[in-house]
This record gives structure tokens, C-alpha cells and sequence, in this order.
């Protein structure tokens, strides 16, 4: 099958040619499709010089559906003869809750793409109800055989909590409310920064909060950081996005387990036990507290998490993906 | 007790400026203060006992100077959903919000579920105080009338985003139950939004009602619905709830939402969950019994949204 993903990430020299970069990001798409990516908006202004119609020598393209996007799926739907799954790439709320114009060219696609593709078993009934076309969840590939095999080896861990959103200033979803709750645990906490400005917002919190020692992390290369990630003991995401969830994944790929809600589809299916409310510091505090004093606890979490890794494999999301089309 | 608001926004008679109507009090925006509009400097609040902030990122720093330029006690009222300053208050003012939460005299909060969240940002005393619901005009404004069939709908589909807090879940709920759903227009043009939505979803029946005229024209009108149906993901007061409660309708809503979690705690459901309210909207439409106990017991609770009650809380949380 001729495969291509048409997304926001940035471009690349590899647009275009057959991927395979092992990463855990939507581009992991292409790679286990032995597909291509371009940037959707860069097409749709002619970057790459390709009119829509060339999109009918795939068989499948999958566009990574965000508010910038949804033109750019419809017009390959028109223009081209290739099939269209539509990969909501986002936290439910980004679709919901868009400016009205948005709203209907977003139902038109929903309808008009061969199949809706989402991140949350939440999603499926909002999504079925404004569509008839085939709705499932897909989620997206996680390189566990990298991981497992190249980057991450068992390793002593740190009594460190590795915080799941950053405090920067384009990543800080609910970053108040994790930094609130590192000072109630009081544990050493590593948090990803991109610019020396995210350690100064910290620094300041940090006046009025009795903050633990925060190990900043900057490792913009995904490799990077799953391998600082393997070294801690604890991953902590409070966020209230409906959404895949890539930190939970992360953390259980490493043998570690995750606080965070159940509305990341990852943290729900593979640490149950650990979830909780995003703005419950009490129970964030009290379930890692009991992961920090009960060996046992923390195994049996880990345990149930290694029986559910099969399905966020490669090949598993590939099954789905296949499954899901009419 | 000589009591002054300050907040941001638009003032309607359901809204954060009933406080000042209840306390007998002063009012300012306060944007417009801290511009000078007013011609009074920050020591002006010295003449009050207590004020109260209603908190949007752009009163943090207002609120801080009230604090530190006058001696009035100094209520927070966060009045907004918890990710409008978590997420959405860029992060110099976020810094500068837990500042402000430590040196107020009390912090009040719009969801008993937020309280520990705040309990970790402040030393200062933290509790749910609410807002103070209009009884008397929604009383003169809304006797029992004959009710149509039609749903009331706490969100719209406007153009902007601002408008739009998972307007598209509360409509993919009305194409499946089949039942007319009234929304407030705010704009024509989202007349042509449900006009071009409905080509995919035939089911969806939606009646604008043109509301130029306020609160008090929206509330005597939106008494003639059945019930109420507010799909909503934010952590928030939830005035909407309250209104129907005080229609006598039910409102089918997320526990996310105070006043739905503490009025009509057999109609809550996630607000993803679109099966379990076109249940209960089937139920409360099919089932006269289950209607009308519904509505008895949201009434029954709601003194607690009383004026009397809400300063009682406020008294509270900062004697």
C-alpha cells in the first residue's frame, strides 16, 4: 500500500522520501507504512511544487487533522483519487470548540474522508455522531523495539519525578498545577525546557512555593530524551486535554510508572491504578508517595502496564489502521 | 460592611457583578482603573473593608496593587475555569498570580474539586463562595408556564472561539435525540453554521432566538424549554445549571460544573459521553415521574445559591 501523512511538523529534508525514523511522534506513521510525509500547510502554499492531483499515486493518505489542516484534507479528497483517513491530531477540545467556519469545513471532512481515525475511546461517540463514515481509535505507533532494544537498557533509577508537560512557553499545559504538586510530594523533580526563559517562570513560582530541586532536561532530540527519561523513577502529568497521551507510553516503555488522568488513552489502558483527576494533588500526592514506600505497588503497576505494551506496537497500530478502513 | 468589585467584563444581572448588588457595594472595572479612566489611585480602597477581585489574567497585577496600596481586606474570586490560569495566563503572570494568592486575605475558588489545587499554591484560607443568583427577578420574570418541547443549550456555535466551548458535542447530542434545540444568536451568521452543518446531520433541529436585549429577555424566554443540556469539559461555576434549576427544568450537564453536581446530580454525565445523555434526555422526556422528582430536588437545594447564603460563605472564608 502507497503511503503518505500529511502533517505540522516541520519540514524536513525527508519530506517526500520513504521514512524511517523510529520516534514516537505521528511521523511513525509513515515510517511503519514505509510511507512519506510533507508538511500540509508548505503543500497547500507550493513549497514542495506538487499540485493536489499528485496525491492520487497513494493509495492511502492519512492527514494529521488539526484546525490548520482541514482545507488541506478536503482538497485532496477532491483533487485526487487516493483514499483519505482523517487522524484526529489533537486533544478533543481543539475540534469542539473551534470558530464556527472551522466547525462545518471540519463536519464537511468528517464526512467526506473514507474513515476518522482518533486518539481516545472518548472520542468515538462525539465523532459518530457527526459522521457516517467508519470512526475507530488508531492512536499512534509507539518504536517500542528501539526503545526497549537501543536506547533504554534497564537501569538503576533515580528517586527523581520526571514531569510530564514543561513549563515552556509553547508546552505549558497545566504546568501550575505539576509544579504544585512536586512541592507536595517534595521529591527532586526533571523538567523539559526548551529556552533559558522556561527556568526563569520556575525560579519565580519558586518565591512562594517550596519547590524541590528541579533538574532541567533540554533534549530536543527525541532519542535524548527517552534515554534522560529512562533514568528517573516516576513520570506526573496532570493535564485535562482528551488526548493519545505520548508521556504515559514513554514512561511505561522505560519501566516506569505514570501519574496523570484517564483522559490520556495510554494512561487509562496501561497504569489504571495511577489515575486520577488532573487537578487531585491530594491523590496525585498519596498514589506517589505509596509508588515512593511500597516495592510491591510499584511492580504490580508495572506488571499490568508490560501486559498491555502489545497494543501500542508497530504492528498492532497497524492492524488498527487497516481494520478501520472500508 | 463597605464592599467594592473589581473585575473585567461585561456586567449582566446573573454574572460576578451581583456582588456588589448584594454587599451594596462599589463596582469598577478594573482594567479601567489601573488605566487611570477613574481618575483614583490604588489607596482609593482604603474607604473599603473588603474587596473583591474577580481574578482573569488581566487583573493579577490590578489585584496585587489593591493589596499592597491600600489596607482593605482582599478577597480572590477566581472567576473563570481552572485552565484559563493554568494554561491560558501566559506564565510571567502565572508567577505573578501565586504571588497574589499569598498575600490576599482569601481565595475563592468555583469548584469544591479546585480547593486542594489552591490549598498547595496558598497558605491563605481557600473555599467554594459561588455567585449570588437573582431570585427575585428571575422569580418576576419566570412563573410556571406551559413548556415546549425544545432543549436549551448552554453553549453556541458562534464566530469566534471564544463562543464555541464544545459547542459541536452538545450538537452531535440534539442530531441523535431529534428533539429542537434553542440557541441564543449572537450573529447571523451562525444561522448559515447550522444551515451548512445540517447537509451532514439531517436529525439536527436548531431555533435561534435573536437576544440583543440581556439576561432578563434571555431568562423570560428560555423558560418556555423543557430542559437544559450543557456538554461543557471546564472546571467552572456553571451558571447554566442554575438558570434551568430556577426554571423548573432539569439540565442535563458534567458534574464539572458546581452548580450541576450540587442541583442535578442524577442528570450528570462526562462530557464526552453522548450515549449517557441522550439516555437521560430520553428518560426525563418519556418519564413525567422521574421529571418532575428531578426538579423538585434541584429546587429543594437551591437556597445555597441564595445572596443570603453566599455572603454567609464569604463572611466565612475571610473572618
Amino acid at each position: 500500500m502507497k503511503f503518505c501523512l500529511i502533517s505540522l511538523m516541520p519540514l524536513s529534508d525527508s519530506d517526500g522520501t520513504i521514512l524511517t525514523d523510529q520516534v514516537n511522534r505521528i511521523t511513525q506513521w509513515a515510517t511503519i507504512m514505509n510511507g512519506t510525509h510533507y508538511n500540509g500547510l508548505a503543500f497547500d502554499a507550493g513549497f514542495y511544487g506538487l499540485p493536489y492531483e499528485f496525491f492520487s499515486v497513494f493509495d492511502l493518505v492519512m492527514v494529521a487533522v488539526r484546525q490548520e489542516l482541514i482545507e488541506v484534507g478536503l482538497k485532496i479528497k477532491k483533487l485526487s483519487s487516493a483514499r483519505v483517513l482523517a487522524f484526529l491530531d489533537g486533544e478533543m477540545d481543539h475540534f469542539t470548540s473551534m470558530p464556527g467556519e472551522k466547525q462545518v469545513k471540519f463536519i464537511e471532512l468528517l464526512n467526506k474522508a473514507d474513515a476518522i481515525g482518533v486518539t481516545h475511546e472518548y472520542d468515538i461517540q462525539i465523532i459518530k455522531g457527526l459522521t457516517t463514515k467508519p470512526v475507530g481509535l488508531l492512536g499512534v505507533p509507539f518504536p517500542l523495539s528501539r526503545v526497549r532494544k537501543d536506547l533504554c537498557p534497564p537501569v538503576e533509577k533515580k528517586r527523581v519525578i520526571h514531569v510530564g508537560c514543561g513549563t515552556g512557553k509553547s508546552f505549558n499545559r497545566n504546568g501550575l498545577v505539576n509544579i504544585a504538586a512536586l512541592a507536595e510530594i517534595g521529591l527532586p523533580g526533571v523538567v523539559d525546557v526548551w529556552i533559558p526563559e522556561d527556568i526563569e517562570y520556575v525560579r519565580q513560582v519558586k518565591k512562594f512555593l517550596p519547590i524541590p530541586p528541579i533538574d532541567f532536561s533540554y533534549t530536543p532530540r527525541w532519542e535524548d530524551y527517552i534515554q534522560r527519561l529512562n533514568s528517573s523513577f516516576l513520570g506526573l502529568h496532570l493535564d485535562y486535554r482528551q488526548i493519545w497521551g505520548r508521556f504515559a507510553l514513554d514512561c511505561a516503555a522505560v519501566r516506569m510508572p505514570c501519574i496523570a488522568p484517564d483522559s490520556f488513552y495510554t494512561q487509562k489502558r496501561l497504569f489504571p491504578r495511577l489515575c486520577v483527576d488532573f487537578q487531585d494533588i491530594e491523590g496525585a500526592v498519596g498514589l506517589a508517595k505509596e509508588l515512593l514506600r511500597n516495592k510491591s505497588f510499584y511492580q504490580e503497576v508495572m506488571d499490568f502496564a508490560e501486559s498491555q505494551m502489545n497494543f501500542f506496537d508497530n504492528e498492532a497500530a497497524k492492524q488498527r489502521l487497516l481494520s478501520l478502513l472500508p | 460592611m463597605k464592599f467594592c468589585l473589581i473585575s473585567a467584563g461585561v456586567s449582566d444581572r446573573h454574572s460576578i457583578h451581583n456582588w456588589a448588588a448584594v454587599l451594596n457595594g462599589k463596582s469598577f472595572d478594573g482594567v479601567l482603573f489601573d488605566l487611570g479612566e477613574y481618575g483614583l489611585d490604588y489607596d482609593y480602597f482604603d474607604h473599603f473593608d473588603l474587596v473583591m477581585v474577580a481574578l482573569r489574567k488581566e487583573l493579577i497585577e490590578s489585584g496585587i496593587k489593591v493589596k499592597q496600596k491600600s489596607k482593605a481586606k482582599v478577597v480572590v474570586f477566581l472567576d473563570g475555569e481552572i485552565d484559563h490560569f493554568t494554561t491560558h495566563t501566559p506564565r510571567y503572570l502565572q508567577a505573578k498570580m501565586v504571588n497574589l494568592l499569598n498575600i490576599v486575605d482569601a481565595v475563592a475558588v468555583l469548584h469544591d474539586q479546585s480547593i486542594p489545587l489552591f490549598k498547595s499554591l496558598t497558605n491563605r484560607p481557600v473555599g467554594v463562595v459561588g455567585l449570588p443568583f437573582p431570585f427575585e427577578s428571575a422569580g418576576k420574570l419566570c412563573p410556571p408556564v406551559r413548556k415546549d418541547k425544545q432543549i436549551e443549550i448552554g453553549s453556541r456555535i458562534g464566530a469566534s472561539l471564544l463562543q464555541n466551548r464544545n459547542a459541536l458535542v452538545n450538537l452531535s447530542v440534539l442530531a441523535q435525540i431529534g428533539m429542537p434545540g434553542v440557541i441564543d444568536l449572537s450573529d447571523p451568521v451562525e444561522m448559515e453554521y447550522i444551515q451548512s452543518i445540517r447537509e451532514y446531520l439531517p436529525g439536527l433541529q436548531i431555533k435561534f432566538r435573536d437576544n440583543k436585549s440581556g439576561w432578563d429577555d434571555y431568562i423570560a424566554r428560555a423558560n418556555y424549554s423543557l430542559l437544559g443540556l450543557q456538554l461543557d469539559y471546564s472546571f467552572d461555576w456553571g451558571r447554566f445549571p442554575l438558570e434551568c434549576a430556577a426554571l423548573r427544568m432539569p439540565c442535563v450537564a458534567p458534574p464539572s460544573l458546581y452548580t450541576q453536581k450540587f442541583l442535578f446530580p442524577g442528570l450528570c454525565v462526562a462530557h464526552h459521553d453522548i450515549a449517557g445523555a441522550v439516555a437521560l434526555v430520553n428518560k426525563l422526556v418519556s418519564n413525567f415521574w422521574f421529571y418532575m422528582e428531578t426538579v423538585a430536588y434541584a429546587r429543594s437545594q437551591m437556597e445555597f445559591f441564595s445572596p443570603d447564603q453566599c455572603k454567609m460563605r464569604l463572611f466565612n472564608l475571610i473572618s
